[in-house]
């Protein structure tokens, strides 16, 4: 603030000198001037030094907030931000994000995000702040907050360095690259990867060598995105990394691409350690038993380097012996087109003749690992169907995901029309696990086992605490009918009524949220 | 019916009652909905046998709910009229039942009887036991202004033995150093004056500039025991400032009887005091024909006493308002409404940050005891500099904010680098804003 010095015979800043001393060692100097401040100043009675410098302080303290002026700003006027071309989102769509940033369902705000992307709205500039700081904390939730910033987003972020993220994301050229945050970087490579995925790979491959090992090792997943065999050698390379995440990404990316030299490697060292052994027919006149096909397993000898390299970890699995473990982790990262290829013979009787085998758990568990890892839709089924009668939850979980999303429903439907409550949490884990947006159909399956086993016993606190996570499957239409009725008076229902209650709440933010964007209400769901 | 949702949740008591109304704020938890242009109903079932019945009268807002919360408003209050903000659609009836009906005619009836000149009493008042009352009276403020005298006289050595140490000693000393005089001045009755000198425990710790801070405040200790020593010689506004500043309260009922300002007014802002004890909400208003500003001030010294939530931030209301003497005459009271709360935002008087400065500097000539100034500025733009946030006028002319970072930045967002319209409390150093205008749109900070 500027002063009107020239009004000021006894400076304010003065006093306060004084008074931060001992009054009486330094005496008040009294400017002399004919002004009107001064002629009451001069009636102060020195002889009373404390008297007199709260007297004048008071003064000069009160002339100077009357005659405070106004400081100038010495930078020019912000560039303002440029106008949006999209609309906004309704005031209540508006209120309900806000909801969402201020902590409220915290798991439906990527919801609300794509509504709001798909119906081409952006959010109110209050939400700006909040929508930035998510992408900061969450970079999984970036690409998915992107669209939303429009204009003002993206104006608002060049001014916080926290924000940078999201500069480097709609950074139009290189330089973001060569000098952003490592956040604003990460987003650039994933949008390049998604449009030039060639050129995204060059550029990585140029400052490979400069990177610290965290940003390659984050770097490098980008890869994931449009994987092709032209990404084999920078991946290959990155085998030999000091770094283990690094290390560990290259061996998953290698094994999803089947010609790579690594799948290759790992074949031919998993070829000669299993031998299909087919089925014998009976003979009457020999005395011979039938014998079933089998699949027989020698064991590898040491895990020496090169397997090491290949992503063999030398150290047992947990629940397994040493070197079966080192088997098993080879067999999950091996196509497992190889060995119907090798057999000629389909999932079913391959997995039928590991069953036969001394080591018929290990091979289930080599092959589930596989299913999964490889998402392959026909072994994973017969692999459930088998774990679904040994009741192996942890396997189901993982083979149920391998799944497509209707197969999972056909599959799933069933179990929660016959659950009765002594199957243990087996559907509750398996709906649970059922991640994918829910059809029409299915999501009134699970309602109506919702309430059967509501009016249940209560007890099992695992599987209330599931209920709010089912609530953000349903499909759209569905949740017009979680209302009514719940078994209310049902011996369970104390136990049972605040998982529900939970799991209401969820449903109804969702019917408002989609009611919130009406002209979407009609379409289908994106999976999330 | 262009209430907010910010608007409505800022009538909640405490947060717990803001979440519990958006938990109610959903029709089909609603047994019956029923609106028209001067109240909202609603009937829900909560854990009693019959339901409970809530009404609104918007001409308010003011609530009635038949649940037995303390709360106010409750829940069921707040969640009926986040329906009535937010999903207007989901309101089905059109006449209000009679419990909603003859709850607001009692409403009415209370507010004629408050602004109507008091009845004669019936019997005409003995003479006798009128001078015997009078002469209590005197004799109760003949008491209390000597108590106010020696408390001052008290204070004044204090403030020597202050400046006489000098504040380099100040900085550290515990909490009873500044307590005591404070409580000395609680027994003498000014409170006004003790809040200050308890309030200068914390200036040692505000970074640079203490010491000025310091010397200022306790200046104007000094000048109001300077003033009360002549008290009769000061000019009767002046007088009255005084009086308040060290605690000395008007009746109500006096102020009333005043005459009154009749205009349209907008609410500028809301603060509530963060203390502990005693909250005091300060509400501002702004008079659209008058160009005057108000301050209503409104107090709950318990949790449970809730403060006054008829005005409420972003409207213009038609209202006649009555000042509490002083120079300029801010503290006010509403005398009288009349009609529903509107929304639209006449001009903002200061133009320019300039014409603020102005403003603040008229009311310290009258006043120099006044802790808040209000700013309405017309057209200013957030900027982030090296000192800190600022607005800045088109003249380029700054004032320093006093605002979290958050809310900065979401006041950065909401003006884009444009101008917005900005309400706030000037304490001589910074601005801290509650309210914007900007894009038709309403928001507190």
């Amino acid at each position: 603030m500027g002063r009107r010095e020239v009004f000021a015979p006894v400076n304010f800043s003065a006093l306060t000198q004084v008074a931060l001393l001992e009054t009486g060692r330094q005496p008040i100097a009294m400017a002399a001037g004919e002004t009107d401040l001064n002629r009451l100043l001069q009636q102060l009675d020195l002889t009373r030094p404390e008297e007199s410098l709260l007297a004048a302080a008071a003064l000069s303290g009160l002339h100077e907030a009357i005659g405070q002026l106004p400081a100038r700003d010495t930078a020019p006027a912000p560039e303002p931000c440029a106008k949006e071309v999209l609309p906004r989102m309704s005031e209540r769509a508006g209120s309900l994000l806000l909801r969402l940033l201020g902590g409220d369902f915290p798991e439906l705000l990527p919801e609300c995000l794509q509504l709001s992307t798909r119906a081409g709205q952006l959010p109110f500039p209050e939400a700006l702040p909040g929508l930035l700081s998510t992408g900061r904390n969450r970079a999984e939730w970036r690409e998915t907050v992107l669209p939303l910033l429009g204009q003002r987003g993206r104006w608002l972020a060049t001014q916080n360095p926290e924000w940078a993220w999201a500069v480097g994301a709609t950074a139009e050229d290189e330089t973001i690259w060569q000098v952003g945050d490592v956040a604003a970087r990460l987003l650039f490579l994933q949008r390049q990867r998604r449009t030039a995925p060639a050129h995204a790979r060059e550029l990585l491959a140029a400052s490979w060598s400069a990177e610290t090992p965290e940003d390659r090792a984050s770097f490098i997943a980008v890869l994931g995105i449009g994987l092709t065999p032209a990404d084999e050698p920078l991946l290959e390379a990155a085998l030999d990394d000091r770094r283990k995440e690094v290390r560990r990404h290259a061996v998953n990316l290698l094994a999803q691409l089947p010609d790579s030299a690594l799948v290759r490697r790992l074949t031919e060292r998993a070829r000669p350690l299993l031998t299909f052994v087919p089925a014998e027919a009976g003979s009457l006149l020999k005395l011979k038993k039938a014998k079933p096909a089998a699949v027989e397993i020698t064991l590898p000898a040491e895990c020496d380097k090169a397997m090491q390299r290949d992503g063999i970890d030398p150290k047992p699995v947990a629940g397994f012996g040493e070197k079966i473990g080192w088997l098993i982790q080879m067999l999950e990262l091996v196509p497992l087109e190889v060995w119907t290829a090798e057999w000629h013979s389909p999932p079913a009787d391959i997995i039928a003749a590991s069953l036969q085998s001394e080591w018929a758990k290990e091979l289930f568990e080599a092959w589930t690992r596989a299913a999964v890892r490889q998402q392959h839709a026909g072994w994973a089924e017969t692999l459930f169907t088998i774990a679904l009668q040994a009741k192996r939850v942890h396997q189901l979980e993982g083979l149920l995901g391998a799944l497509p999303a209707r197969q999972q429903e056909r599959l799933l439907a069933p179990l929660l029309a016959a659950d009765d409550g002594t199957t243990g949490n087996i559907q509750g884990a398996l709906v649970n696990a059922c991640r994918h947006a829910w059809s029409f159909e299915f999501s009134r399956s699970v309602l109506a086992w919702l309430r059967k086993i509501t009016a249940l016993p209560g007890g099992d606190w695992q599987l209330r605490n599931q209920f709010k996570g089912l609530a953000t499957r349903l499909a759209v239409p569905a949740l017009a009918e979680v209302a009514a009725p719940w078994p209310t008076a049902a011996a369970g229902w104390e136990f049972w009524s605040k998982g529900v209650d939970e799991f209401l709440a969820l449903a109804q933010f969702r019917a408002d949220l989609h009611a919130a964007f009406p002209m979407l209400s009609t379409s289908t769901p994106q999976p999330l | 019916m262009p209430w907010t949702t910010e608007q409505v949740l800022a009538l909640a008591p405490d947060a717990a009652s803001a979440k519990s109304g958006k938990d109610h704020a959903v029709p089909r938890k609603w047994k019956t909905l029923g609106m028209n242009e001067v109240c909202v109903w609603g009937a829900i079932q909560g854990s009693g046998k019959d339901p409970y019945q809530t009404s609104i009268d918007l001409t308010g807002p003011a609530f009635k709910c038949t649940c037995p919360s303390r709360k106010f408003p409750c829940k069921h209050g707040l969640g009926l009229f986040l329906i009535a903000a937010q999903q207007p659609a989901s309101f089905t009836e059109q006449s209000p039942p009679a419990w909603t009906t003859d709850w607001i005619a009692k409403r009415q009836e209370k507010e004629q009887k408050k602004s109507a000149p008091p009845a004669a009493p019936e019997t005409p008042p003995d003479p006798e036991a009128q001078k015997k009352s009078a002469a209590a009276a005197e004799k109760r403020s003949a008491t209390r202004e000597a108590r106010v005298t020696a408390g001052l006289a008290d204070l004044g050595i204090w403030l020597h033995d202050l400046v006489r140490t000098g504040f380099t000693a100040l900085p550290g000393k515990p909490a009873s150093f500044w307590e005591t005089p404070a409580a000395r001045l609680v027994d003498a009755q000014a409170t006004g004056l003790a809040r200050r000198v308890a309030a200068l425990d914390g200036i040692t710790t505000t970074g640079e500039g203490w010491p000025a801070r310091l010397l200022r405040a306790t200046a104007l200790l000094h000048l109001a025991r300077a003033g009360w020593s002549r008290l009769a010689e000061l000019p009767p506004d002046t007088q009255a400032d005084l009086r308040a500043t060290i605690g000395f309260t008007s009746s109500q009922e006096e102020v009333l009887a005043g005459p009154g300002v009749q205009d349209q007014w907008l609410v500028l802002g809301q603060y509530l005091e963060p203390t502990e004890r005693l909250r005091t909400q300060r509400t501002w208003l702004f008079g659209r024909q008058s160009q005057r500003f108000a301050l209503c001030l409104s107090f709950s010294a318990a949790p449970n006493q809730p403060l006054d939530i008829s005005l409420v931030p972003g409207t213009l209301i038609t209202a006649e308002l009555v000042f509490y003497p002083g120079n300029p005459p801010l503290r006010a009271l509403v005398r009288q409404r009349h009609g529903p709360p509107e929304f639209s935002l006449p001009p903002l008087p200061h133009a320019r940050v300039a014409a603020a400065a102005n403003f603040a500097a008229a009311c310290y000539t009258g006043n120099p005891w006044l802790e808040q100034i209000p700013f309405a500025l017309a057209a200013v733009i957030p900027v982030q500099r090296a000192q800190g946030w600022l607005v800045r006028d088109q003249d380029g002319q700054l004032l320093p904010l006093d605002l979290a970072a958050s809310k900065a930045w979401t006041l950065a967002a909401l003006a884009g680098g444009h101008p917005v319209a900005l309400a706030g409390e000037w304490n001589g150093e910074t601005l801290k804003p509650l309210s914007v205008w900007v894009e038709g749109r309403f928001l507190r900070l």
